[in-house]
């Protein structure tokens, strides 16, 4: 039965709605606007309460004293948009814009009965510029500094208010007070002199809306989507949040087809309940299951608590960057201890070694894999000021006192009436007292010894003034009120116990698990993902992440990754929004379809990350999980994200989305498996059938056959033994055509016993590869030494093919080899080269820049070996024609673009602290990347860029500061088969590190390259800024344990191939080749099962599941049952019946999707 | 007269023996470039690109002792690696060295079977022990523009030495050097420009190949004549402005050349 919605008002302006029509283009013309203020005088204007507003020469009014109200008093307006400019005389200036209060001679009327959009940008988010004081945060700050003058334009229509500050909307809410009234500006007190001008308004005659739900109402009859909002909490946990979204929902249930019933109960997880219900929506609700029995007791983790004797905010000022982190520091019996913990790291270290006095601090920590880092600091006043050093590293260290941490009382009032129940949540500027209908700030808090005194105001009920004692845990005192005194007393809420409350028994969890699996939806905001811990099945039902932290508390801006669904398509490109951010355990993105996601510059995070550290941050997702979907956001912290339009229009979307009621696919995630294992990979190559050869640096050949799965060995190319040199079989290519009449394979290797690299082509045919066919293309001298041989091959797009060659150096060309550390600093000395990096000196001029010489190149020729005649050098006198790029180290992976002919090139450093590894862009040919003049972020010795001929910087680099390294390039990622990744990876390009065993993906935008000043050894140390492609929003795509990528190849029909690397010289066991792949429609299990009969024991059945494949991947779970009573649940059981009979056999194989096949027999046992 | 006496007494010694033999490896080297200069004209003149090409790889011949074999190819030049490409007079090569990376001994032990780069370089390591002789410093200086730049250490690692060539004992020249070819040798770029020729398909296209063997043979005059770099109207046997002409002329000097 459909139901019939009713509606306040009528929409007729869908576009405003949806917000597609810029409200600029709905302005009334010109002639509409009313100047309130032209600059010439006051009239008209109206003081209350202490202070005024003068006139000043330049055509504006600014405040004087305080507090009071300025309003224009000729006309209050109903709907309207009003613009103005303000300026402030300092940061903390305080000053406001009234709308629609009453008139009246008492500047609080305004605050109290009108809004007030607050100018103050010192203050906390409910107070701060842009804000709606006390009421809704603003989504973002955009001040222009003190004494500029600002832009104000506030759109007030129905009961939306919305707000743009300096042309950015800022803020966007709902109220509910009153409908009609004036405008006036705050003059707040002496010290804030705050000036206005321009201040004009035009009144809105067009349809308004009263209320969120009527913003968001259906116009049309719908079938109604039933959802059950389940808002139950372990502890006292986002009251406020919980209570703002249950009054928007269950408004939304007289103005759209949702259905909204809301409980905390628990109990009303039952098959019979939730069965009239279309929705589970676990809406802040942190539910939670006891440790299975038997499971093994989580590890203990280490919880960053406050010092008793110190605590500091630290920035780790890294180049480019600054690390925020904490320390803790306390006493113990015989010495001071302590916890530190930066935020690139999920977990706090504890100290050892601390020393604290008047005037300085220091202590150590084990960072875990980089080593112990000692921070020796000076105190300054309350200041930390000096270096973190770890390893040869040294790093500037600031720190600053802490705000206390907030500290929670619950207290009860003593009213009249009845007893009243409160959470006081102490925490300097950011405390709250939370009632059980809502949370208002703690306004004036002052500590004095064990008393405490502060102030909040109730709109209905007026000011009320506390003053208390704090003794232990306990806290008791008197609010001073318009009622009288009223006494509270309360204790301190000694943390949130993970387990305390009720908790779901497993009849429950099924009951949730069951739901979905009938085809329904489940929908997750926030704290809904801060649950069930101990159950694998919700984990994998929410994508496999679940709340890790929240580091971030601030504005952000979130990325709309996916425009295209019914919950995003109103936000257009971001959203920006003040919220508490979660980061998950794991990131959903690989099994979900990623909605919005996480802008990192606005949380700071700027540096491309080259360690581990996380750097993906989906916000919002949907994904199918047995058979039914899922709708899950990070978002919904604050009450008053709730009452955001486009807040609430996400949710009200997603779970439009998970009923299944609106288009949206839901399907996709991806699979890896293993295709050849017992090889050792060095390089890959994947041909247009997807066919993957594979080359080992010993000179075996392998080819593993995609039609029918099979790897077998196909050639063993003799070559020069690596061990030590580098030597050895570096590259294989497939000819472009080769399943249309060119049957080649080219392979790059050392001519074993002359170090002679060699490019040859290799005629394939009989199943194996004619090494008698050999046709030399190329040939590279080196040097009978260690290493840098690059060998790389690739196709260009119009079937050039490209090879990389290393500069064939050492790694350090000290001044003199074998030169101990003593002989060193004696030749430096006697040279004069402190002034010089000592890592580098000249040797590799006579590869990678010498244009005679094919070392430290990218060299292109034709697949008969000839020069082609649009190479950059071709013609130019005495250079090789056959470069294409030169300035390289060891250039070890490189990728072709097939659809721009762009190189991107990895290129490995010297193993030294303070040089780098870099990647680098050849968008044309004939670039100089520059070494060994010049590697990542450092010139060597008298260079500059203007001196090194065709110098392009790189568009990446990093450091040792992270260990090992060894940078290389992977595809460019442009695919429409049928494993396409989606638009997350398309036109992405992939970078891996060999050392690091990690594999990103990031996009190149226009940027700036920028020397390192900090590691420059030169006493003039230049500046150097370039503008320059750059790498950017560079994510995680996988990190290999056991092994490390050494070479990846885009196949086809979009899957990903990573030859996994393990061993040094020679193979270790973990080697393989693995596919990653995008699965759009997930796949039942295919193939057959087979029973047989024990030979000698006609009762005893073998099962075996073995001949079942998943076609997609995926990892099977088996259930098999025997039709006597008995079940297993294995690929291979065996079963003995009891007695003869027809028994009927059922195997059910079900993926980790949830999509199954069912096969049956009917068996008669004798 | 009395040390010659004494050297007429005791025989030559191996000092005086080795720069005998340097100056006739310098005149060996001025002949062959002259051979190659012929060459590059006569491959500027040629009828066809076939007979073009016959003449550059006469040019790769004078400088490595040895064809460059695209004539029949079209894929790689013979390239001469670091058991013949390293070699002045075989005793630098460490057995141990060769055994652990299964390598065949050096072939060639003459220096004067390497043509122009090969006695360059047997000319270098025979008159380093008089570098601090102005002459001699002005004769490896105008060499080592034409064979570049370098000091054949012993290398010593791993308990064995591995023979190579470096440019580290010039670290300190200025960037211009680094920015010329003179630093790993003038010659260098002859060696690429007749490899350029070698392999590429020029089909009909004579003139074109014309061109490339010109500026081939501008290559070999600057190999000869040296630059003068600095601009002062003269070519002095410095750091990138000598050539042949001056090695010769200070190898006269010197003493080691009649």
């Amino acid at each position: 039965m459909s139901k019939v919605i009713n509606r306040v008002t009528h929409v007729t302006c869908a576009g405003i709605l949806l917000g597609l029509i810029p409200l600029g283009s709905v302005l009334p013309a010109q002639a509409q606007w009313k100047t309130l203020f032209d600059g010439s005088s006051l009239e008209g204007w109206y003081q209350a309460g202490p202070g005024q507003f003068v006139l000043e020469p330049d055509g504006s009014m600014i405040s004087e004293g305080g507090m009071g109200l300025f309003y224009y008093s000729e006309e209050s307006f109903r709907d309207f948009e009003l613009e103005l400019e303000w300026k402030s005389n300092k940061t903390t200036a305080n000053s406001g814009v009234f709308v629609r209060f009453p008139k009246t001679d008492d500047p609080w009327v305004a605050v109290d009965e009108g809004y007030e959009i607050q100018i103050d940008d010192s203050r906390d988010p409910d107070h701060k510029t842009g804000s709606i004081f006390a009421i809704s945060k603003a989504f973002r700050s955009n001040p222009l500094p003190a004494g500029e003058w600002n832009e104000f334009r506030i759109r007030v229509t129905g009961q939306r208010y919305e707000v743009w500050h300096n042309g950015v909307k800022v803020n966007d809410y709902m109220g509910s007070r009153g409908r009609e009234g004036y405008i006036g500006f705050q003059n707040h007190d002496n010290g804030s002199r705050v000036a206005f001008r321009n201040v004009r308004i035009h009144p809105i005659e067009e349809d308004t809306y009263e209320s969120l739900a009527e913003l968001l109402a259906t116009p049309d009859a719908r079938e109604p989507i039933r959802v059950l909002m389940l808002t139950a909490t372990h502890g006292f946990r986002h009251g406020a949040a919980i209570e703002a979204q249950k009054e928007v929902m269950m408004a939304l249930n007289q103005t759209t087809e949702l259905q909204v019933d809301t409980t905390e109960d628990i109990s009303m997880l039952q098959p019979e309940i939730l069965n009239n219900y279309d929705v589970l929506f676990l809406a802040n609700s942190t539910l939670r299951i006891p440790r299975p029995e038997g499971a093994p007791e989580p590890e203990p983790t280490a919880t960053m608590a406050e010092g008793t004797l110190a605590n500091f905010d630290l920035k780790l000022m890294v180049p480019d960057n600054e690390i925020q982190g904490k320390v803790a520091i306390s006493e113990a019996p015989d010495s001071l201890v302590g916890m530190v913990k930066f935020n690139i790291f999920p977990d706090p270290a504890h100290l050892f070694g601390v020393r604290l006095n008047a005037d300085s601090l220091s202590f150590m920590w084990d960072t875990g894999g980089m080593g112990i880092a000692t921070a020796m600091l000076d105190i300054d006043g309350d200041s930390l000021s000096g270096l973190m050093s770890l390893g040869e590293m040294q790093v500037p260290l600031l720190g600053m006192p802490t705000e206390p941490a907030p500290v929670d009382y619950t207290i009860t009032i003593t009213t009249p009436q009845a007893p009243l129940g409160a959470v006081v949540t102490l925490g300097g500027a950011s405390s709250t007292i939370a009632f059980p209908d809502g949370t208002l700030p703690i306004n004036d808090l002052l500590f004095a010894g064990d008393s405490i005194t502060f102030h909040f105001n109730i709109e209905e009920f007026g000011d009320f003034y506390a003053a208390g004692i704090i003794e232990g845990d306990s806290i008791r005192g008197a609010l001073a009120s318009d009622f009288g005194e009223l006494p509270f007393e309360g204790s301190r809420q000694v943390g949130e116990p993970e387990h305390e409350g009720e908790t779901l028994d497993p009849a429950q969890l099924e009951a949730i698990l069951s739901f979905l699996a009938q085809g329904k939806g489940i929908a997750i905001a926030h704290a809904g993902l801060d649950a069930l811990y101990n159950s694998p099945e919700y984990r994998a039902m929410v994508g496999g992440g679940l709340f890790d932290s929240h580091p971030w508390t601030q504005s952000v801006r979130i990325l709309v990754e996916d425009p295209n669904t019914p919950a995003t398509r109103h936000l257009g490109e971001d959203l920006w929004v003040h919220e508490e951010i979660y980061v998950f355990d794991d990131n959903p993105r690989w099994n979900a379809r990623v909605l919005l996601s996480l802008d990192t510059e606005t949380v700071e995070l700027t540096e491309a990350f080259a360690g581990e550290e996380r750097n993906d941050y989906p916000i919002s997702w949907i994904r199918m999980h047995n058979g039914g979907r899922v709708f899950a956001t990070g978002l919904g912290h604050f009450a008053d994200t709730w009452k955001t339009p486009a807040f609430l229009e996400h949710i009200v979307q997603g779970l439009r989305m998970a009923a299944g009621r609106t288009e949206a696919n839901f399907s996709g995630h991806r699979v890896k498996e293993v295709i050849a294992d017992n090889v050792w990979p060095d390089d890959i190559a994947v041909d247009e059938q997807g066919d993957v050869w594979i080359a080992e640096l010993r000179g075996k050949v392998h080819h593993y056959d995609a039609q029918s799965g099979e790897v077998r060995q196909i050639a063993h190319l003799q070559t020069t033994d690596p061990t030590n040199v580098e030597h050895g079989l570096y590259g294989i290519e497939v000819d472009p055509d080769f399943h249309e009449g060119s049957p080649y394979i080219y392979m790059y290797y050392a001519e074993p016993h002359t170090f002679i690299n060699t490019l040859s082509r290799f005629t394939y045919e009989d199943g194996k590869i004619d090494l008698g066919s050999e046709h030399v293309l190329l040939r590279v001298p080196t040097e009978p030494q260690c290493c840098h041989q690059g060998g790389d091959l690739e196709w260009g797009p119009d079937s050039t093919l490209y090879l990389s060659t290393g500069d064939t150096g050492m790694s350090e060309v000290r001044p003199g080899w074998k030169m101990s550390e003593d002989q060193l600093a004696a030749f430096i000395d006697t040279h004069a080269l402190n002034d010089y990096h000592w890592a580098r000196l000249v040797d590799s001029e006579r590869s990678a820049q010498n244009l005679q010489d094919l070392r430290g190149k990218i060299l292109r020729i034709n697949r008969n070996g000839t020069i082609p005649q649009d190479n950059p050098f071709y013609g130019k006198p005495g250079v090789r024609w056959e470069i294409y790029a030169y300035g390289l180290r060891n250039p070890y992976r490189f990728k072709v673009d097939s659809e721009t002919g762009a190189l991107y090139i990895g290129v490995v450093g010297p193993d030294a602290s303070f040089d780098y590894d870099e990647y680098n862009i050849s968008t044309n040919g004939g670039e100089n990347f520059g070494w060994p003049r010049t590697l990542g972020k450092l010139f060597y010795n008298e260079w500059t860029p203007e001196l090194i001929p065709d110098f392009v910087p790189p568009f990446w680099e990093y450091t040792y500061e992270h260990g090992g390294r060894s940078a290389t390039v992977g595809p460019i990622y442009r695919s429409t088969g049928q494993y396409a990744f989606g638009e997350n990876l398309q036109n992405k390009i992939f970078v891996f590190d060999w050392a690091r065993r990690w594999i990103k993906y990031g996009e190149l935008v226009d940027g700036t390259f920028e020397s390192d000043q900090e590691e420059d050894v030169r006493i003039d140390v230049p500046n150097i800024q370039i503008p320059a492609k750059r790498l950017t929003n560079i994510k995680t795509f996988d990190i290999l344990r056991g092994t490390a990528p050494i070479s990846m190849e885009l196949g086809p029909d979009g899957s990903i191939y990573v030859a996994e690397f393990d061993g040094f010289w020679d193979a270790g066991p973990d080697s393989k080749v693995t596919r990653y792949r995008w699965i759009e429609k997930n796949r039942a299990p295919l193939g057959k099962a087979e029973i047989k009969i024990d030979a000698n024991q006609t009762r005893l059945l073998y099962f075996d599941g073995m001949g079942i494949i998943d076609p997609d991947g995926d990892i099977l779970e088996y259930h098999w049952n025997f039709g006597d009573g008995n079940e297993a649940k294995a690929q291979n059981v065996s079963h003995e019946y009891d007695s003869p009979g027809e028994y009927h056999i059922v195997l059910k194989v079900t993926d980790i999707h949830g999509a199954s096949s069912v096969m049956g027999w009917d068996w008669k046992i004798e | 007269m009395g040390a010659l006496c004494c050297a007429i007494i005791m025989g030559l010694s191996p000092l005086v023996q080795a720069q005998d033999q340097a100056g006739a490896y310098l005149q060996d080297i001025d002949q062959l470039l002259m051979q190659a200069h012929t060459a590059s004209q006569n491959a500027e003149q040629a009828a066809s690109v076939r007979e073009l090409k016959m003449h550059a790889d006469a040019v790769f011949e004078t400088i490595w002792g040895a064809p460059s074999g695209l004539l029949s190819n079209t894929g790689a030049a013979l390239a001469y690696g670091w058991k013949t490409r390293w070699q002045t007079d075989g005793t630098e090569f460490d057995e141990a060295h060769v055994e652990r990376h299964g390598s065949d001994k050096p072939l060639i032990s003459d220096p004067g079977q390497l043509g122009i780069m090969g006695r360059g370089r047997a000319v270098v390591k025979m008159l380093l022990p008089r570098q601090e002789e102005s002459h001699a410093d002005h004769v490896l200086a105008s060499l080592s523009n034409v064979i570049g730049w370098m000091r054949l250490s012993d290398g010593v690692t791993k308990g064995e030495r591995q023979p190579r060539i470096d440019l580290t004992h010039v670290w300190d020249a200025p960037t211009r050097f680094w920015n010329t070819a003179a630093d790993t040798g003038w010659l260098g770029e002859v060696h690429a420009q007749a490899i350029n020729i070698l392999k590429t398909e020029y089909g009909d296209d004579l003139t074109t190949a014309q061109e490339h063997a010109k500026a081939m043979t501008a290559l070999l005059e600057k190999c000869r004549s040296g630059k003068d770099e600095n601009g002062d109207g003269a070519v002095t046997p410095i750091m990138m402005e000598g050539g042949i002409d001056t090695a010769i002329q200070h190898a006269g000097y010197l003493g080691i050349i009649n």
